[in-house]
């Protein structure tokens, strides 16, 4: 058994007991061929906070979402763990509890806005339909209602823009629609998975300002996903960090980032483009994430690992928290590494 | 909107002159004189010539051509030759038959793609989509005249009991042309049923695993608005696109069909006037059913317009717009990482 990490979240100084409303413990999902796309991942989103997820593409932080939401696509499914959200285990439940919950408690939102709304319909109606399937709100209730959290989510002139089609709006609307049709009924969780990947700079940062807002205001917890630490470093309040299926490393946004135990994370850090490494090439992890998906039995990282020690390759390393709420699966990292105590 | 409409105008006007110089050149081409036939075996060449200075036929081929198409826009194409009488006259008389034979057999394809569709693209590869598609690939294979033998003999009717009725000059209603017609255009609906339920079918399956329709199940959308509000209006473009291809076809199919259950309609007209050289009355018919299909095809483009906003070609930025080609395949979720 892997360590248990559902105290991640216990440094948080102050309050100290919150409640935890997603727990994933041990989960695993496997394709129809018994690939492990998800392999062991457990880790804790609190009321309001800000959970990012992060590792390079393939790591399985979509599919983690998509289970969390019950959105795998066919032939893909969870055989062991659970999903607990608000004390109910999401994995248990039939398809017209997860519909019910889906669109009012846990808001999704996608990566690439253009296909991930309809091309046919107008935005304004798209929005609207959340309310239609959960509300008994009549059209004009629903109309005030889907113009009301257009302008909460900062799109211009809803009036007009809401009739308006998705490929007549600009990357940045389009997920802000998105976000809106996610937010509209006062969901406690927002799953989104990469929603600024596909901008540029500048939306990009209005869209974690505007996640930001959300948050603070609205009370509800984001699950962040994205492969760029730096924007995880705006927004989130703890990082997961995944590889290859597994979490890597836990923590606090400033421990993870600050104070990185696992050599994956480091490898990550030392690739992101900052303004004191221009004109440097950026540091990039040699290979990829392996694509063989069959069960692991030692580190799936030692193969490009550049630190890597034989027992990397023979064991697999078990979470272990090195600080309080920050956990690392690591052989090495104790030895050499200042975890800043 | 209005500049839209013009090229359309244009390229409508374009395609039916080509269809015309096109069946007048076949015409000028094949070997047979009307007026030899109309003198009658026995004529001398001078009956001959006067039977052709008479019909114009004794002309330069582009003068014959122009004073035809000049006939056919002041809408007297003329007379026919094998029967002397206006070419309008016939046709008025022929058309119906034809026409309503045609549109019954088409809406017959859509009333029973559609569910047919819906129907087998709910489990793809199941039971029920396996017997679904092999059953219209039979019906595909089975040429329509020879499905409108086996469903006469099925439904125990006689060619008399078709077309029978209508020869005689009784007057028939609109209830009974329905009868009449329904087995003939059984005959034609199920022969084109098959491409029309598999276009349907693929798109449907191919749609369903779209990026929006995950959106719309994260939304909590049940199975049926899914299919209905999302997934169905996405297939209308490909479906709407080869049901009009299929029109043409369906009119050129009921022209066949009309000579196994002996209809009065423009295919047995065609026939005869074509064994006549009848060439004002062949040319008619044969822009009647160009005009015909260049319309349904700005049918279909209205259509389409209509559901998809992509290809609404909008004055002041339609230059943005006209890239985008919407086809079933576009849609496709693209890599996802
Ligand atoms: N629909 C699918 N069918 C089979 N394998 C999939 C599917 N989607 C993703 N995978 C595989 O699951 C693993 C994790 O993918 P994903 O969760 O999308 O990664 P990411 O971290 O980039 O979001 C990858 O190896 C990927 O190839
Ligand atoms: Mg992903």
């Amino acid at each position: 058994m892997r360590a248990q990490c559902e105290g991640g979240t216990r440094n948080n100084g102050e309050n100290m007991k919150q409640n935890m409303l997603l727990q994933i413990e041990h989960l695993k999902v496997q394709s129809f061929t018994g690939a492990e796309l998800v392999r062991d991942v457990s880790f804790t989103v609190a009321d309001g906070e800000i959970v990012g997820l992060v590792g390079e593409s393939g790591c399985g932080k979509s599919i983690t979402a998509l289970t969390v939401a019950g959105l795998l696509p066919e032939g893909i499914r969870p055989t062991r763990g659970r999903v607990v959200f608000d004390h109910v285990d999401m994995v248990t439940l039939s398809r017209q509890e997860r519909r019910a919950l889906n669109g009012s408690r846990i808001g999704m939102v996608f990566q690439d806005a253009l296909t991930a709304l309809n091309p046919l319909l107008p935005v304004g109606h798209q929005i609207g339909e959340v309310l239609k399937i959960h509300t008994d709100m009549n059209r004009i209730e629903r109309r005030k209602r889907v113009l009301e959290v257009m302008s909460a989510v900062d799109l211009p002139n809803p009036e007009e823009l809401s009739r308006r089609y998705p490929h007549e709006l600009s990357g940045g609307q389009r997920q802000r629609v998105l976000i809106a049709m996610a937010v509209i009924n006062n969901p406690s969780l927002l799953i989104a998975d990469e929603p600024t990947t596909a901008l540029d700079s500048v939306v990009q940062g209005q869209i974690l300002a505007l996640l930001k807002d959300i948050n603070s205001k609205e009370q509800v917890s984001i699950l962040f996903i994205s492969h760029d630490l730096s924007t995880v470093r705006r927004l989130c309040d703890r990082v997961v960090v995944l590889y290859a299926g597994i979490p890597a490393e836990i923590g606090t946004t400033a421990q993870v980032l600050a104070r990185p135990a696992h050599v994956y994370t480091e490898l990550l850090l030392a690739a992101i483009p900052t303004p004191d490494k221009r004109g440097q090439t950026l540091a990039q992890i040699p290979g990829q994430v392996a694509d063989d998906r069959g069960p692991v039995t030692f580190c799936p990282f030692a193969p490009r690992c550049p630190k890597a020690i034989s027992r990397c390759r023979k064991e697999l390393p078990e979470l272990r928290e090195v600080e309080p709420g920050h956990w690392v699966a690591c052989f090495l990292a104790e030895g050499g590494y200042d975890l800043g105590t | 909107m209005a500049a839209y409409l013009l090229r359309k105008l244009r390229d409508t006007i374009f395609t039916l002159l080509l269809v015309s110089v096109i069946v007048f050149i076949i015409f000028a081409l094949i070997p047979g004189n009307p007026a030899r036939i109309i003198a009658g075996v026995n004529a001398t060449p001078e009956k001959v010539a006067f039977i052709e200075a008479e019909l114009g036929l004794d002309q330069p081929l582009p003068i014959r051509f122009i004073n035809y198409l000049g006939g056919l826009l002041t809408g007297n194409p003329g007379q026919s030759l094998r029967f002397n009488v206006p070419v309008t006259d016939l046709i008025v008389d022929a058309a119906p038959i034809t026409l309503g034979l045609a549109f019954y057999a088409f809406f017959m394809v859509i009333l029973l793609a559609i569910p047919l569709g819906l129907i087998a693209s709910r489990r793809p590869g199941g039971v029920v989509d396996t017997v679904i598609h092999v059953v219209t690939e039979t019906t595909l294979a089975i040429p329509p005249f020879f499905m409108a033998i086996v469903l006469m003999l099925l439904f125990r009717v006689t060619q008399a009991d078709v077309g029978g009725s209508l020869s005689s000059g009784e007057i028939l209603t609109f209830g009974d042309h329905l009868k009449m017609l329904t087995l003939p255009a059984l005959a034609i609906a199920l022969s084109r049923l098959a491409m029309v339920v598999e276009f349907l079918r693929d798109a449907l399956v191919e749609e369903s695993h779209t990026d929006y329709v995950r959106t719309a199940k994260g939304k909590g959308a049940s199975r049926m608005r899914i299919r209905m509000v999302h997934v169905l209006r996405n297939c209308l473009v490909p479906t709407i696109t080869a049901l009009g291809l299929i029109l043409a076809e369906i009119i050129g199919g009921s022209i066949i069909i009309e000579q196994v259950f002996l209809l009065p309609g423009l295919g047995r007209l065609l026939f005869t006037a074509v064994e006549a050289r009848d060439f004002p009355l062949v040319q008619t018919i044969i822009m009647l059913i160009a005009v015909l299909v260049v319309l349904v095809n700005f049918v279909v483009d209205l259509l389409n317009q209509f559901i998809d906003p992509r290809l609404r070609v909008v004055q002041s930025h339609s230059r943005r717009h006209r890239k985008y080609q919407p086809t079933v395949a576009a849609a496709k979720k693209k890599g996802n990482s």
